[in-house]
């Protein structure tokens, strides 16, 4: 086809539309745009981490929202210590610093995927599906028997993160602190799945018998791909926590692991900025559909699967016809 | 002790409902090769249609038996509208559009019977309890869900065992390929078992009915017990299933029970609840884990 | 004495209640092409699985210079010197001719926990990839994805693959199969070229590429190895007339 977009036109134009956003919200006096789309934001990275995963690794995890959940509970974790003014488990002090609280989330969401892919990888096909969805009801329920961080009710956030020289309270701000993440997480993983890393990781997920054949121990990588996926779900997870001033057990719940794969495969598997157009569309589409009918749901599910059946490639691949 | 063996039985009837959805989940896993997020929307479906069938007749087995045409027929249409679609494709293209089943059918239900949770009466003839042993008290429903599950345990038994058709669903589920060599009509078999499967979870679902709410999306949670079921007993394998629903709902029935007052005896009591409530609804999870260190394939792998 | 670069010793393996390979014994001399032929079903394949390591015999024992490799993984025996072709097409189809050719140029040179710089970009890769091209007439095709290469481009990429590691024994499993007329001349040249430089294990169904390439040829029949020699001898030899030639 004639009408086919470059890749790095579509680029260009989306991050231009994203940096000029709150100018164009202010513009039209919509301030409401401004937080629905640091909402996107954050779903794309956490798609764009979930990417890493399928798309590049071949892992087909539904448990991802399960590291999305931890980063979320340990922003909100520190930030409820640090405004009761008592030591986490009596030891450690809380913090409500995100120089400080967002590298723990990640660390700890990584150090959670180090666990649970260790485990699960021991496994392929069918069963790491399940299982990898079963590890992260296990994280939901724990979160819903932690009495003290409200349980079932979730925990709210009084305000946002302190960030030295930003307003985090300051919609704006925060905005682009969102978009700087995201655009460094895409940056970060275009130069890994191009590295020899993600060569061997593409490798594997196209044929792992080909893979071993030469030589290597392709479930090293595989679990190196996973930890790296969940750091990134783990800082979509803060941001999350900071946006809504809110965390609750639905983080964790598979539902979300689902919808993040939904936008994976909306926007395009395998290409890193579709996964970007694919958490735009899901969540415009939602909000859209949302307005005209509470029962949304029931037009979604068969869009959804008319996507899978007839629309592989996804609306990047839509766009850029990369044949 | 009588606290015991309730919570016993208790685990017992936890673990034939989940060998009721783990049975067929297992052998469209197994044999098609298609995995179904969709399965706990069948056992949604059986409670639906049961509790407003019996409401409407007063009479509960026709509810039953609504529950299992509905659960039945609406999983075959799906085999043939959807999942045959899928049989060739990826396990994330068979994740996905599940997933969307899953938000079809639980709007569905939402669209016809509301938000509010349905309420399903018992029969008369079933309620009350009898003494099972001298202290040890036990509601018959409960009993009557045991019996009838160990009855259909049975009666697949048979049929895998003893039959044709179970000969060739089983051939088909340890070896895919030798099946279309046995000159079996694949396309009629897969609708049948998978027909058989979501049957299976319409009566676990109505089974359930009048000891749960039922409610929109009461299909998921049931789901990914069934899951580790699955993974625990080994894809593709009836006798897993057997073996695996035992162990879940035995470790999680007696899990929830006992954990608390055992943490209780060397831990502060407002603690010892919270952890033990906490350990006790991982404790499966924890259980899958270990399985899974011991044996990945599953207790009962099948060979494909 | 014969400088053996692999010896089979007394291999049997079973699946269930077939005997796929039973005592079985040959060696392999450096430097030569060693064919393995067989009626279908007589167990060569099982013979390769094997001898890489993704079987693992009942008894018997597999030396490698002289060293036994029996209880070596897959990955273990491929840096200890074999290399291997398939025999269903395996190369990885989403990635480009250069990406597969790069990967089997890393594959043996140190880990590849290198998560920043572009592989395509490394040393190595630079300075030998157009040659690892050139050497299976793949340079046209670098930028294709491997998936949409004609068959026989597809065996002239998984032969390059599995040549750039530079194993001391390459195992070709029907290299020829599938191939058209011009493709088996091209297949054959690129083999005969590498007579003296890397040693060829060659399982073939091919009667007359066997013959033109081989210098040493084992002779399978239900798993056992009823004779081993040069061409000429396989060819006077009477109990292989009867058990295999003979059926042509």
């Amino acid at each position: 086809m004639t009408s086919a977009i470059p890749k790095t036109v579509i680029i260009i134009a989306g991050a231009l539309f994203f940096c000029s956003l709150p100018w164009a919200a202010d513009y039209f006096g919509e301030q409401y745009l401004i937080s629905l789309f640091t909402r996107i934001l954050i779903y794309s990275l956490a798609a764009v981490s979930l990417d890493l995963l399928i798309g590049y690794g071949g892992l087909i995890s539904l448990g991802h929202a399960a590291f999305v959940g931890i980063g979320a509970y340990v922003t909100a974790i520190f930030f409820h210590h640090s405004f009761v003014a008592e030591p986490i488990a009596g030891i450690v002090a809380g913090s409500d610093n995100a120089l400080l609280v967002w590298p723990l989330a990640i660390i700890i969401s990584a150090a959670f995927a180090l666990i649970i892919g260790s485990l699960s990888l021991r496994t392929s096909g069918m069963h790491f599906i399940m299982i990898t969805l079963a590890f992260a009801q296990m994280l939901y329920y724990f979160a819903v028997g932690l009495e003290k961080y409200g349980g079932d009710d979730g925990l709210s956030l009084y305000s946002r993160n302190q960030l030295v020289g930003m307003d985090l309270n300051n919609d704006v701000h925060f905005y682009f602190v969102c978009l700087f993440f995201l655009t460094l997480f895409l940056f970060i993983s275009h130069r890994l799945v191009k590295s020899r890393f993600g060569l061997v990781l593409r490798g594997a997920a196209s044929s792992s018998r080909r893979i071993k054949a030469l030589g290597i121990p392709e479930r090293r990588y595989k679990l190196v791909c996973f930890v790296i996926g969940g750091a990134g779900a783990g800082l979509a997870g803060a941001l999350l926590a900071n946006q809504t001033e809110y965390v609750s057990p639905g983080l964790l719940h598979w539902t979300l692991s689902g919808e993040l794969m939904v936008m994976v495969l909306l926007g395009g598997l395998g290409s890193l900025f579709g996964p970007v157009l694919g958490a735009t569309a899901y969540l415009l589409l939602e909000e859209t559909l949302a307005m005209y009918t509470e029962h949304w749901m029931v037009y979604f599910g068969p869009i959804l699967i008319m996507v899978v059946l007839f629309a592989k490639r996804g609306l990047f691949g839509f766009l850029t016809q990369k044949e | 002790m009588i606290l015991f063996i309730e919570q016993l039985l208790n685990g017992l009837q936890l673990g034939i409902t989940l060998f009721l959805m783990s049975a067929g989940l297992t052998l469209v896993f197994g044999i098609m090769q298609v995995i179904n997020l969709a399965h706990g929307s069948f056992y949604m479906i059986g409670a639906y249609v049961g509790a407003t069938v019996t409401v409407f007749t007063g009479s509960f087995v026709l509810g039953v038996m609504a529950a299992l045409a509905a659960a039945g027929i609406t999983g075959m249409a799906v085999e043939i509208l959807v999942l045959r679609q899928l049989y060739d494709r990826d396990h994330l293209d068979q994740v996905l559009a599940t997933f969307g089943l899953i938000f079809f059918f639980n709007e569905m239900t939402r669209i016809i019977w509301g938000k509010q949770p349905l309420f399903m009466d018992m029969p008369v003839w079933l309620k009350g309890s009898i003494e099972l042993l001298p202290g040890l008290v036990y509601p018959i429903y409960r009993l009557a869900v045991i019996v009838v599950g160990m009855s259909v345990a049975l009666l697949l038994w048979y049929l895998f065992s003893r039959t044709r058709l179970g000969m060739q669903i089983r051939a088909g589920a340890s070896n895919r390929d030798m099946i279309g060599a046995l000159g079996v009509n694949i396309k009629l078999l897969y609708t049948l078992v998978f027909g058989l499967g979501t049957l299976l979870a319409g009566l676990a679902g109505v089974m359930a009915g009048p000891i749960f709410a039922v409610e929109s999306g009461m299909g998921e949670s049931i789901l990914i017990l069934t899951f580790v079921v699955i993974v625990i007993g080994g894809i593709g394998s009836v006798r897993g299933a057997v073996v695996g629903a035992l162990m879940v709902g035995l470790v999680d029935t007696l899990g929830r029970a006992f954990l608390p007052s055992l943490f209780r005896t060397f831990l502060s009591s407002s603690y010892a609840d919270s952890v033990g409530a906490s350990l006790a609804s991982m404790s499966i999870y924890i259980l899958m884990a270990a399985v899974l260190i011991w044996k990945p394939r599953g207790l009962f792998p099948s060979y494909n | 004495m014969a400088d053996y670069i692999l010896q089979v010793k007394g291999l049997c393996k079973s699946f269930g209640a077939v005997q796929a390979s039973q005592d079985l014994s040959f060696g392999i001399q450096r430097g030569h092409i060693h064919a393995l032929i067989g009626p279908n079903g007589a167990g060569k394949t099982t013979v390769l699985n094997l001898l890489s390591g993704e079987l693992q015999p009942d008894s018997g024992s597999i030396l490698l210079n002289s060293e036994e490799i029996n209880k070596l993984p897959v990955h273990k025996r491929v840096k200890a010197g074999l290399g291997r072709s398939f025999q269903i097409t395996s190369i990885f189809n989403d990635l480009s001719v250069a990406e597969n050719m790069a990967l089997a140029i890393l594959a043996g040179r140190g880990h590849n926990f290198r998560f920043w710089k572009n592989a395509m970009a490394v040393d190595i890769v630079q300075h030998t990839l157009t040659e690892a091209l050139a050497r299976v007439d793949l340079s046209g095709r670098a930028e294709q994805q491997a998936g949409r290469l004609s068959h026989g481009e597809k065996r002239q990429l998984e032969v390059g693959m599995a040549l750039v590691g530079g194993p001391q024994l390459l195992m070709l499993d029907e290299p020829m199969a599938g191939q058209g007329a011009g493709g088996t001349v091209e297949l054959q040249k690129l083999i005969s070229g590498l007579k003296g430089t890397t040693t060829i294990l060659l399982v073939e169904h091919d009667m007359d590429v066997v013959f033109s390439l081989a210098d040493q040829i084992s002779v399978i029949v239900y798993g056992h190895c009823i004779a081993s020699g040069s061409p000429e001898e396989i060819r006077r030899n009477s109990e292989v007339q009867n058990a295999y030639l003979g059926e042509h």
